[in-house]
């Protein structure tokens, strides 16, 4: 019975991902609700971060030991290497956000 | 410039559109909070693995599977750069292009690599530069995903020969690279796109392939669907994922991806001092020797009298695994543990190991490996900024009791 049941979510499974043509591979991304603390600038934070990544990045971050300035490393590395489009001015109310959020000393 | 103002007009509508649809399905959106972070969950095509990220989705597998030496598909840790990743290919129109510095630009279907060319099969790791990261945080945490044991998996990889695919096209004379690229895309335009060169005597005169199988299925979607390039014995950044394009170059490849990221201290330990930076850095290449123990898992409670088999997988860049050493004793005594088959020089190698505890209280268990070259882990792997190639002494506890 048990292994009856493995087979059909199995089945299931594999249909779901080789849609109908049998050419066409497709999935389908899962979404998740990131529960971020408010604070002051969280806006700032979702409207200039979230467009590119994911809220994990800064909750894996943050579960560490940050060294000195990690957040302010962290934002000007997405200005400078990945060309993120944020202001000097927003750069340092996200620095702010994070550092009042989601800093571990 | 009007690219830039269409992704921020994009943004814009987007964050209000992710705010509403948020809304509207709150009750069946799964909520993650900082505390229970990284959470396990499904994705297509997967098992149970612990997520880091959604977008791009970063998924690790549990350390359970490394007591054997092939890792699952449905298990395989997943890792993306950039968040516009594939989730779609028709393999009726999908074609690789091999373009550049060649006699014939050839673009390719997959019955085309499927018939040119004969297929050749290996077992080869592949583990994320990163793979360990967490274990730097004794010393200073570096900057990047978190990963424990977990983003690495050894796989039977099929495919062609990447120097028969390039012979194809006729590599000229005059080339001294090879750029990869795949279909995962920034989100931003001026982001730089993963595309990554090898030296052309890597891509001519070695083993790598453009593999179209994974353990004897197509290769899922979030690892790399549908052809993959393997580089045995070398980090996962060099082994790019949906590849499309392959341009031969008679220039150096020069971008975010090659000059910047990934880069290690060119020096002999390929460390610095916690929270320094390095004189010099190089490209990431190789990797180092390493071992893991699978099962039991860590804080196993046995009862006095009981057998423990401890089990795990061991590899490095190629020389091959020579010894795995167990230490019950905090790692002043090493005995030697039992290796299983030996799948070819680019695999995990089983090894497992019996003992008896006698006395009740806590056991610390420690596994080294040692390879052909008569290279070992050692307690603490040197520190480094982007928290590379962390190969430092696996350990668990066992509670007798």
């Amino acid at each position: 019975m048990k292994k009856l049941l493995i087979l059909s979510l199995t089945a299931l499974s594999i249909s779901f991902v080789k849609a109908e043509e049998k050419d066409i591979y497709k999935i389908d991304l899962p979404y998740y609700n990131w529960q971020m603390k408010e604070g002051k600038y969280k806006d700032v934070f979702e409207q200039n971060c979230l467009m590119c990544h994911s809220p994990g990045y800064i909750f894996g971050q943050a579960k560490g030991k940050s060294g000195k300035d990690m957040w302010r490393t962290v934002v000007y590395q997405m200005i400078d290497e990945f060309k993120a489009p944020i202001s000097k001015e927003n750069a340092e109310k996200i620095i702010q956000y994070l550092n009042e959020n989601y800093t571990n000393k | 410039m009007d690219s830039r103002r269409d992704f921020l007009k994009k943004s814009i509508f987007l964050a209000v559109g992710g705010l509403t649809l948020k809304n509207a399905f709150a009750d069946e959106v799964p909520t993650i909070d900082f505390q229970e972070y990284p959470k396990t969950v499904k994705y297509p095509e997967k098992t149970d693995l612990i997520m880091y990220s959604d977008r791009p989705p970063l998924l690790e597998t549990p350390r359970s599977y490394f007591s054997k030496a092939i890792t699952p598909n449905d298990a395989f840790f997943v890792r993306w750069h950039l968040s516009n990743i594939p989730t779609e290919v028709n393999l009726k129109e999908w074609r690789l292009k091999i373009t550049g510095n060649v006699k014939n630009p050839v673009s390719l279907s997959m019955e085309d690599l499927k018939s040119l060319f004969e297929p050749v099969s290996y077992y080869a790791v592949l583990q994320c530069s990163g793979n360990g990261r967490s274990f730097f945080e004794k010393s200073q945490t570096s900057l990047g995903i978190q990963w424990k044991h977990g983003a690495m998996g050894n796989a039977l990889w099929t495919g062609v020969r990447l120097s028969d695919v390039l012979n194809y096209a006729g590599v000229k004379k005059d080339s001294i690279e090879v750029a990869f690229s795949g279909l995962d895309k920034a989100p931003y335009p001026e982001t730089p796109n993963v595309e990554r060169s090898l030296h052309i005597d890597k891509c001519l005169y070695e083993d790598l392939i453009l593999a179209y199988e994974m353990n004897g299925e197509p290769i899922p979607m979030l690892n790399g669907f549908p052809l993959r390039l393997i580089v045995p014995g070398w980090y996962a950044t060099h082994w790019i994922k949906s590849v499309t394009n392959i341009m031969v170059l008679n220039q150096e490849l020069k971008n975010f991806w090659m000059e910047t990221a990934y880069h290690i201290p060119d020096n002999a330990c390929h460390c610095v001092e916690p929270g320094e930076k390095p004189k010099k850095a190089r490209m990431i290449t190789q990797m180092n020797v390493k071992s893991v123990i699978g099962t039991p898992e860590d804080n196993t409670v046995v009862k006095l009298g009981q057998v423990i088999k401890v089990a795990g997988v061991a590899f490095d860049q190629g020389y091959g695994i020579s010894d795995v050493l167990v230490s019950i004793d905090g790692g002043k005594s090493w005995k030697q543990a039992s290796l299983g088959p030996d799948l070819g020089r680019y695999s995990f190698r089983e090894w497992f190991f019996y003992f008896k505890p006698q006395n009740k209280g806590e056991i610390k268990v420690m596994v080294k490996a040692i390879n052909k070259n008569g290279e070992t882990q050692p307690f603490e792997a040197g520190w480094n900024p982007g928290g590379y190639m962390w190969n430092g002494i696996d350990s668990i506890t066992i509670k007798v009791f």
